[in-house]
């Protein structure tokens, strides 16, 4: 699991934590002061407020993690994590696409086919930028070494969505498949988003 | 004097070393670019005559640049990743250049003319700013505003059909009087990008 995730989970687990046992006080708080004396601690558990302040606390905590949780797929040993896509301008006959790969199996693996509904054929691309020319070649065997991470972006990589059927727009999201030889395929789903945003959520990415 | 001030006076000593040594390296300072991001262009030789046609039809031509600074970009609109993201990336310099932005000509020019059709152009650029001149000429104009911007293109086919651009990627930066300034390179932080641009309009 990439450092950011970790990091970003620690986090909403610490606050949902707080959280509890901020309701807790308060309930404990409101027991002492209307009855004058302590209550114990199973009581507040026991008090139909605790049960619904938890309950809210996890519908709440469940909605604003959803969508992280769901861009965050595992297949077989592979992790795949923020599939993302950049916005193109109109008429554009290929669109971009990234995403991180982390094989957490004991096995190398291979991403052996892409597609997706959105384009007519998809493939992934390798750009680089060598005394001040670019170049893109077609990357047809991508291993994914065990215990390896394989970022789109840090590599230089993109996998190629040839004539897009439609363009696409911010905020926009389009499912696309990922078939790998020992782990087989996987459904994600990408979304739209501008680079900036991008930038963000990769730069804490320390597992590599 | 006491053990506190000593500390004090060491933390402050070793931060302004470290602070200047930072800025010295950092490329910030007017003519200190890292020397690794320099390529080496010949300045006279580059940004020799050229005529193209623009996205709305019209002919374009160096001469309609004289006496104003402006921006060179070669690519193409099948270009997922080196193309827009440097559209984009002068789209939001210019407008952090403000209306300063106004006194530079930014021109994209296709190497990809076989299909990059006017009308794919025009309405490729409505993405990115209003300011942008893009141009487009048969092979033979192609070629040759390409070498007279020193630059480099070549069209590479792709198994299983289909083809794809190598290109220069930088962004070339012309003065008033057509010579060249400077090349922003792809690698180098926004902030350097945006000191050389104001150096370039300001330069009149």
């Amino acid at each position: 699991m990439p450092l950011y995730t970790v990091l970003a989970y620690s986090i909403l687990i610490g606050m949902g934590g707080l959280n509890v046992w901020v309701f807790g006080k308060l309930c404990w708080l409101n027991g002492t002061s209307i009855k004058g004396e302590t209550r114990s601690l199973p009581e507040i558990e026991d008090s139909g407020l605790f049960k619904l302040a938890l309950a809210a606390i996890v519908t709440v905590l469940s909605v604003v993690t959803g969508p992280a949780l769901a861009s965050n797929v595992i297949v077989g040993g592979i992790e795949i994590a923020h599939p993302w896509s950049r916005p193109t301008p109109p008429s554009a006959a290929v669109a971009g696409g990234y995403l991180t790969l982390t094989n957490t199996g004991l096995e190398s693996d291979r991403l052996v086919g892409i597609s997706t509904p959105i384009a007519e054929r998809v493939e992934i691309h390798r750009t680089t930028v060598e005394s001040g020319i670019a170049r893109m070649r077609p990357v047809n065997d991508l291993t994914i070494a065990a215990g390896t991470t394989v970022d789109f972006e840090k590599d230089q990589l993109h996998i190629m969505f040839i004539a897009p059927s439609r363009q696409l727009a911010k905020g926009d999201r389009f499912p696309v498949t990922l078939n790998f030889e020992r782990a087989g395929r996987v459904e994600v789903e990408f979304y739209v988003e501008m680079q900036a945003a991008d930038a963000q959520h990769s730069s804490g990415d320390g597992a590599r | 004097m006491s053990w506190g001030k000593i500390f004090l006076a060491m933390v402050s000593t070793i931060t302004a070393a470290a602070a200047s040594i930072w800025l010295g390296f950092s490329g910030l300072l007017p003519g200190t670019e890292p020397a690794s991001l320099k390529i080496s262009f010949d300045r006279n030789a580059t940004g020799g005559p050229f005529e193209l046609i623009s996205q709305t039809g019209e002919m374009f031509d160096n001469k309609r640049l004289a006496g104003k600074p402006y921006l060179v970009f070669f690519g193409f609109t099948q270009c997922p990743d080196v193309c827009p993201t440097t559209l984009t990336e002068l789209t939001e310099l210019l407008a952090q250049l403000g209306p300063a932005a106004d006194r530079v000509t930014p021109l994209f020019i296709t190497i990809d003319p076989e299909r990059d059709s006017p009308e794919i152009l025009a309405q490729y650029m409505t993405a990115f700013d209003n300011r942008f001149v893009a141009l487009r000429g048969d092979k033979g104009q192609t070629d040759a505003v390409v070498q007279a911007f020193s630059a480099y293109y070549r069209k590479v086919p792709i198994d299983g059909g289909g083809y794809t651009m190598d290109h220069t990627a930088g962004v070339f930066l012309m003065t008033a009087k057509g010579k060249l300034a400077s090349i922003l390179d792809r690698e180098e932080p926004r902030e350097t990008k945006l000191t050389k641009l104001r150096r370039l309009v300001d330069a009149q």
